[in-house]
């Protein structure tokens, strides 16, 4: 019996570790494919022959007065021939609201609209007669989710794009990713890569120059974000089964997004929820469709730095999954689903959600077989460490090895080196406290606990002298 | 149970990590000292070249003339693509007759005897290369055009398309054609690489303007074209207001039948009809308003609004009770902004209906079907309230 668990647990972590192998793996040849075909083919292309669409950027602001002015000046520079931007003010407690009035020279205004997906009451709608692409609705407070059904009700544009307030965009960043959806027919979401700005040299709310960040957590992340939402997401994207787009930035097709019903407003994930709902829904109509990752840099985000704050965010992605398989726990194992419903959601409850607790149960394992005197085995724990944390490294490495070979995205020298330190020190302790925070999202997910919970920012003000991200 | 394969396995992974470890470590600082080093010698080959260049444009008389600012390029792969590089940039920042010295640089026999051995290497690298630099410098001889067309039929789509891309700084309409419809006959062709070929085709092509109309005439009646491809035509057609195609995209719309699979070619041709402002149209494009695709109906309403005209109108005003919302709001928007009788046509439809409405209120006939109607109503009274508000504000904040 004993023999069985443990070869189980090998097994466990041998298959995990695997999988992210091959994702990276395979991910680094599709990138370097992608990238030559781009040498070839210009996006300009499109624009001279009338072929993109147009694009509504739906930006969701909850207490981010600090933020949003700096946010919508640096949106309103995006290269782009026709779009708009709708900020959807969710009841904020602080002056978002009068900032953006004031700034903007903002005037009340009424729209004529369908209320196509349900959301909270809105209080006012303000444009500027000095911006014709320029709305803001201010509404009461109902969540993130609710914010962008008040925004997608309002957008008249085919494509809908939700970012974070406190996102930066890349300038050319709708001209990259407009291309995923003429290339690809029947496109209905698109996503592109999130990378962490902490770090990074700011000016005029463009990324100057690229660094990994200072602090110990933002370090952390700046690897995990390398292997699992980058060359993870990639990965599955080529296997056609992309499961999360980033709630930080992503382009959906506004008819799709409808006809599902929008974002669901009583989810902590409601970006994978929205992702899963949208294959879910195609599948079963047996309609054509696309959900796309672009291998490209097109989107900065703050990380949390403190502790606190990482951990919230980790348990609530962690609720998210969770609530999001559960609620589409039909698909699992159900040939309707093809791929999706037999290989991969399968894939993410057995080790994205249930991994955690299976990681901690087998580090448990090892303490009880120490504390009973002549079972333990010292061959077993050697492997064990060797396929949960060697193999991590590994894993880890390649990821860094792939982002230099694909992009080089850093800088210096000495943020490679900064990187390949982490992706050693990331597996000795991190990743082992993350399951701890990923299973108390689960128990808090069984509890029906749905807050966000708070997270620390710092926000992207720069100090005059030195215009690096606040950290 | 564990023995010594598990000590072979840890081992293994431990030098796997070593070796990745050295191999990035390796990479990283090769290749960041080598960028440095190709970053340098580019300033320093601009610094060396830029003032010859100059120097040439102002004394050149003959293309000859380029001879000596050419010999002084070594025949090293990077130095020829950096020449080409900066007489590309410089040829942005020059116009007329000096821009047509920097072109002799770029055509002199030493540059394209290179290119044209690269065009006949098997390797894909090279191959693009030279697809790349006739794209540039212009398809002269029948020569390089067989070999380039050879090269349009390549298996990998990016050397085709790089050679398509070459073949349309030909001169000759008709090769350029060839090129552009055997792409556009591939099936392995993004729409993406379909856009920018057929602007590349038209854009080179103005000089012989009514050749190229007839082109794009035969592209839209192929049958071995796929419609997604006909569609990317008719939008570049429309985007950049070609008017002489207006009667042909109208017969071209007469002959389509309305089928699912033809649905969004139809589309497409009533809205380069409205953009084009096809008059002649106008009937077939209302005959179009009254089917069940809402997208179809929404599409009509665009085009007869840009038509314009009273008839046109007083149509559009009678679809107001379209079951479709995002068809209702496009008709009053339309019937708000018409500087004409818009406003006219929208109140007269509003007392037709409130009349009926006060009628059916103090009758016995009140149903549910009757609800839906005056929910509708309402909603459209409101629409106009709001659209016609907006108009006031738009003008009031445009006026000096």
């Amino acid at each position: 019996m004993i023999e069985i668990i443990e070869w189980l647990i090998i097994s466990y972590f041998l298959t995990l570790n695997s999988v992210y192998l091959l994702l990276v793996v395979g991910s680094l040849i599709y990138i370097r494919r992608q990238m030559q075909q781009s040498d070839v083919v210009k996006p300009t292309a499109l624009f001279k022959s009338g072929i993109y669409k147009t694009i509504s950027i739906l930006v969701p602001a909850y207490n981010e007065a600090e933020n949003i002015i700096e946010s919508i000046e640096s949106l309103l520079r995006l290269e782009y021939p026709e779009y708009e931007i709708i900020v959807i003010n969710d009841g904020s407690s602080d002056d978002t609201i009068s900032r953006l009035t004031k700034h903007f020279n903002l005037e009340p205004t009424e729209l004529f609209y369908k209320e196509s997906i349900s959301h909270e009451p809105i209080k006012a709608i303000y444009t500027s007669p000095e911006i014709p692409n320029f709305t803001v609705i201010d509404k009461e407070n109902g969540g993130k989710s609710d914010a962008l059904n008040a925004g997608i009700n309002v957008s008249d544009f085919d494509l809908i794009c939700s970012i974070d307030a406190d996102s930066i965009l890349e300038q050319d960043v709708l001209k990259k990713l407009i291309q995923t959806f003429v290339r690809y027919k029947d496109t209905v979401a698109a996503g592109g890569i999130v990378r962490v700005i902490n770090g990074c040299k700011i000016r005029n709310r463009e990324i100057e120059e690229i660094h990994v960040p200072d602090g110990f957590f933002a370090r952390l992340q700046s690897v995990e974000y390398l292997r699992a939402f980058l060359f993870g997401r990639v990965g599955w994207d080529y296997l056609k089964s992309l499961l999360i787009i980033s709630g930080a930035f992503g382009i959906f097709d506004r008819k799709a997004i409808v006809e599902i019903g929008g974002y669901l407003t009583n989810s902590v994930g409601e970006d994978i929820e929205l992702i899963i709902r949208l294959h879910s829904h195609f599948l079963r109509e047996k309609k054509p469709y696309n959900i796309r990752f672009l291998p490209e840099p097109i989107c900065w985000t703050e990380v949390p730095t403190d502790y606190k704050s990482l951990r919230n965010q980790r348990n609530r992605w962690h609720r998210g999954l969770a609530d999001s398989l559960w609620r589409h726990k039909y698909m699992l194992f159900n040939p309707t689903y093809g791929r999706l419903g037999m290989l991969v959601l399968p894939f993410f409850l057995v080790f994205e959600l249930f991994g955690p607790i299976i990681i901690l149960l087998s580090y448990l394992y090892i303490g009880i077989l120490f504390m009973i005197p002549g079972y333990a085995d010292v061959g077993f724990v050697t492997l064990f460490f060797a396929v949960s944390i060697l193999y991590g490294m590994v894993v880890s490495l390649i990821s860094v090895l792939a982002e230099e070979v694909a992009y080089k995205t850093y800088t210096s020298t000495k943020d490679i080196l900064v990187l390949t330190a982490y992706s050693f020190i990331e597996n000795l302790g991190y990743r082992q406290l993350h399951s701890i925070w990923q299973v108390s999202g689960i128990v808090d997910f069984i509890r029906g606990n749905t807050s966000w919970g708070n997270m620390k920012r710092e926000g992207f003000k720069v100090h005059p002298e030195s215009e690096t991200a606040r950290e | 149970m564990f023995g010594t394969p598990t000590y072979q396995a840890v081992f293994f992974l431990v030098a796997v990590l070593s070796l990745i470890f050295i191999f990035l470590l390796g990479y990283t600082f090769w290749t960041r000292t080598k960028n440095k080093y190709w970053n340098r010698y580019g300033r320093k080959f601009k610094d060396m070249f830029t003032p010859l260049i100059f120097d040439y444009v102002d004394s050149a008389r003959k293309s000859n003339d380029a001879d000596a600012v050419v010999k002084k390029v070594t025949r090293r792969i990077q130095d020829i693509e950096l020449f080409i590089d900066l007489v590309d940039n410089m040829t942005e920042i020059l116009s007329g007759d000096d821009r047509q010295k920097l072109r002799w640089l770029i055509n002199n026999p030493r540059i394209e005897h290179y290119y044209r051995k690269k065009l006949n290497s098997t390797r894909r690298g090279d191959q693009l290369l030279a697809c790349v630099y006739y794209a540039k410098s212009g398809v002269v001889e029948l020569k390089v055009a067989v070999e380039l067309f050879e090269l349009c039929s390549s298996k990998n789509i990016k050397v085709a398309f790089g050679a398509a891309k070459a073949l349309q700084s030909s001169t000759n309409h008709e090769m350029r054609f060839y090129a552009l419809k055997d792409f556009f006959l591939r099936k392995d062709a993004t729409e993406l690489m379909i856009g920018e070929l057929l602007h590349l085709f038209h854009h080179n092509s103005n000089p012989i303007y009514q050749t190229s109309d007839q082109s794009l005439k035969q592209l839209l009646l192929d049958k071995n074209i796929r419609k997604e491809r006909k569609e990317i035509v008719i939008k570049y057609i429309s985007h950049h207001n070609f008017y002489e195609y207006s009667t042909f995209l109208h017969q071209y719309l007469q002959k389509i039948l309305y089928r699912p699979d033809n649905k969004s070619l139809i589309k497409h041709l009533i809205a380069a009809i409205g953009v084009l402002r096809v008059e002649e149209a106008a009937l077939l494009v209302r005959n179009y308003a009254v089917y069940p695709d809402p997208d179809l109906r929404v599409c009509c309403v665009e085009a007869l609004n840009q038509l314009g005209g009273e008839e046109n109108l007083l149509f559009i005003t009678t679809m107001l009770l379209d079951i479709e919302f995002d068809v209702r709001k496009r008709i009053i928007q339309t019937l708000v902004q018409d500087p004409d009788d818009g406003h006219l046509l929208l109140e007269k439809f509003m007392l037709t209906h409130l009349k009926f409405i006060t009628k059916i209120w103090s009758s016995d006939l009140q149903s549910h079907d009757m609800f839906v109607i005056v929910n509708k109503l309402q909603s459209i009274t409101q629409g106009i309230r709001i659209a016609s508000a907006n108009k006031k504000q738009h003008l009031k904040s445009t006026r000096p």
